[in-house]
């Protein structure tokens, strides 16, 4: 074998599924050429592949009849169908429109006892298996070429109902209360609440069929052919709480920037004590259609922006009511990022980059709460910080407040300046929380310039990747580890001679060294 | 697998978003076969599988009016039990040490893949892609049972198209070393 293979092995399975680059196409094809020993190697992947495609490729008729009759009944459980206002578009949804008072002010909760993720697929058993040939199996392989498109519609039917169930419980305020007594032990929200563990959606999933993932056009919703208007209206006593068969108007609005006076997009806006709402568009222009005639308090959220309430409108019959807003960027665009909170010996701190209410340094063990938000911005902290997170809150405490993020956030998303933690509790794909939360983090949160905060990030990398390796071994995450103290550790060398808290330094260097990162 | 659209699936769409549950039931009968496929696959645990399938469809029925018309039914429908089995890894994964004792015990049994009745080729292929760690595996399976490609993949587990490519290379070297005897 050439000595060089190692190179090529590494993008054989690229190679195999054409997805490297025309330069680096040609230059495999021409290692292929040469070198029996990765000819074969990609053979073998090329009939794992064939092996792959002939696999179950049938089931026993007693499996599929028992599936289909399982499901009919599941079915005749189902209550009736209502029809929807209008059809969705199947625009992806950004999910974090709807968590604008989850990023308004984030207090991280630590849950001592967290369980990370191991791999269980492994403890399963396959049975009732027999290969049998369908003759609906055996079609051509032909990738699906436009998932994308029906990708949101699928990723808001399977989540929607949870957040929708969800939200008010990990709807944040402005203080969360830690239990003092209980400490650490206590989380302010039970984990139990925060993850979604209902077997079947509940009624309340219906809650938003009727918010549209996109507002066509100038909102008119047409019917589809052969379908009759009558059929696409919804029953109002189905979508609100008001009584039956009343009378349908339609509210419609732009909402504005306050500070910019430019047409905000992704805006929620939803009628209160209705199932009814629609987001904006990109030019902030929204219509919800068919509001039984009443009065109604309208709520706009978005992140980033504080949350705005019309009390008192009123929806006449027939008639177009005119909503138009102005939204004030929240205090998170204001640079008031970083705050924690938590108590130390029976001392409430509240830190944030306007100043620190703790003067003392606060142990460890008594950090139960913290934003991440602040933690993870990247902006700097404004000049009037006296120290930075991580010079206020010593190393391990970081860690733990690490830990209470992993169990807490699944990912973190970012929209323009906008950004934002989703919590677990609004999983869409819950694969593990940790591995969303540090795959999405790192591809929305440069490192900053700050040497400090780059620090911190650079750590909380580490320590994320690491967590996950240890947590189902996946290496890639060992990798990933390495890779990030590989950078600390220089930026650490660096900082030194530059004059840094050499104690400070230290520490971080020996909470690096007590991580095994040797496979 | 053919994604094209059975030519009566929009208009068996467009009862079943009306409320007709038969016409549901027909296209539970057309995709049933294929979703298990893949959620087998990805479980390696038939019994979980066919309570994910079950789900899935449920699932679909509810959100009907949300699914795009004129679209093919399956990929939508695949996403959606995607996105259940990945939720059933997490939870199994929450699960108390019980069931490690359990899976200790179950390791000492003779042989699960002793019930399969596949062809014996087939039988150690599936027990080493059951062994794989299971985010290798999801995306093994999403690309070779149904042939995604990788941004495909990425959307649905929600991961970066280079985590898809590493995984996907991870697993296939995986199972290489594990059947290359039935690979020369």
């Amino acid at each position: 074998m050439p000595s060089d293979c190692s190179r090529y092995e590494d993008k054989l399975s690229t190679y195999l599924d054409g997805r490297l680059s025309p330069k680096e196409m040609a230059d495999v094809a021409a290692h292929l050429e040469i070198c029996a020993s990765c000819a074969s190697a990609l053979d073998k992947m090329k009939r794992l592949d064939d092996m792959a495609a002939d696999a179950i490729t049938g089931f026993d008729e007693a499996v599929l009849d028992e599936l289909s009759q399982r499901i009919d009944a599941a079915l005749d459980k189902e209550s009736p169908k209502v029809p929807a206002e209008q059809p969705l578009r199947a625009k992806p949804v950004p999910i974090w429109y709807r968590y604008v008072a989850v990023a308004a002010s984030i207090a991280i909760v630590f849950f001592a006892g967290r369980t990370m993720f191991r791999d269980a697929g492994s403890e399963v058993f396959m049975t009732r298996l027999r290969p049998k040939v369908s003759p609906s199996m055996h079609q051509a392989p032909t990738p699906p070429r436009d998932t994308a498109s029906v990708r949101g519609a699928a990723a808001d039917s399977v989540s929607t109902g949870s957040r929708a169930k969800s939200l008010p419980e990990v709807e944040p305020t402005a203080e969360k209360e830690i239990d003092k007594d209980a400490g650490a032990a206590a989380p302010t929200v039970a984990p139990s609440q925060l993850r979604e563990d209902r077997p079947l959606l509940s009624t309340e999933e219906k809650q938003t069929v009727a918010v549209p993932a996109e507002i066509p056009g100038k909102g008119e919703a047409v019917p589809a052919e052969g379908e009759t208007e009558a059929v696409r209206e919804p029953t109002p006593e189905a979508l609100t709480d008001k009584g039956p068969a009343a009378p349908l108007g339609k509210i419609m609005g732009k909402v504005t920037d306050k500070s910019t006076g430019e047409g905000l997009s992704g805006v929620a806006v939803r009628v209160e004590g209705t199932r009814l709402g629609a987001k904006t568009d990109v030019h902030g222009n929204f219509v919800i259609q068919s509001v039984p005639s009443d009065t109604y308090n309208v709520v706009y959220s978005s992140i980033g922006y504080e949350t705005v309430k019309s009390a008192e409108v009123p929806v006449n019959p027939d008639q177009v009511t005119d909503q138009s807003v102005t939204m004030k960027p929240s205090v998170l665009e204001s640079g008031k990022i970083t705050q924690v909170t938590g108590h130390t010996k029976g001392i409430d701190f509240n830190y944030s980059d306007t100043g620190v209410a703790a003067k003392e340094k606060i142990p460890s063990a008594e950090v139960n709460a913290i934003d991440a938000e602040g933690l993870l911005s990247h902006k700097p902290l404004a000049a009037s910080a006296p120290e930075s997170l991580s010079t206020l809150l010593p190393v391990d405490s970081l860690k733990t407040v690490y830990a209470a993020m992993f169990d807490t956030y699944q990912r973190a998303e970012i929209q323009g300046d906008r950004r934002a933690l989703v919590p677990r509790a609004a999983g869409v794909a819950e694969t593990s929380g940790l591995q969303r939360f540090t795959d999405s983090l790192e591809s929305i949160t440069p490192l900053p310039a700050d040497p400090a905060r780059r620090i911190e990030l650079l750590y909380f990398r580490v320590r994320a990747n690491y967590d996950r390796y240890v947590s189902d071994g996946d290496t890639e995450y060992l990798a990933r580890a390495r890779s990030f103290k590989e950078m600390l550790t220089g930026l650490l060398a660096q900082m030194a001679d530059s004059g840094y808290d050499r104690a400070r330094l230290d520490e971080y260097r020996r909470e690096l060294d007590r991580l095994d990162l040797k496979r | 697998m053919s994604t094209k659209v059975e030519p009566d699936e929009p208009l068996l769409v467009a009862q079943a978003r009306q409320g007709d549950k038969a016409a549901f039931g027909r296209l539970v009968k057309l995709n049933q076969s294929r979703l298990l496929r893949m959620v087998v696959g990805m479980t390696g645990d038939l019994d979980a599988a066919m309570d994910i399938v079950q789900e899935s469809f449920i699932r679909a029925y509810r959100a009907l009016d949300r699914f795009e018309e004129g679209q093919p039914f399956y990929p939508w429908l695949s996403t959606i039990a995607t996105r259940l089995t990945l939720n059933h890894f997490k939870k199994a994964s929450r699960q108390t040490s019980l069931d490690d004792e359990i899976k200790e015990r179950a390791d000492e049994s003779p042989d699960p893949l002793q019930k399969l009745q596949m062809a014996e080729n087939e039988t150690r292929f599936m027990a080493a892609v059951r062994a794989l760690p299971e985010q290798y595996r999801t995306v093994f399976i999403l690309r070779t049972f149904e042939q995604l490609s990788y941004e495909d993949i990425a959307a649905r587990m929600d991961i970066s198209v280079g985590t898809v490519d590493s995984r996907l290379y991870r697993a296939r070297r995986l199972l290489v070393e594990q059947l290359h005897d039935l690979l020369e």
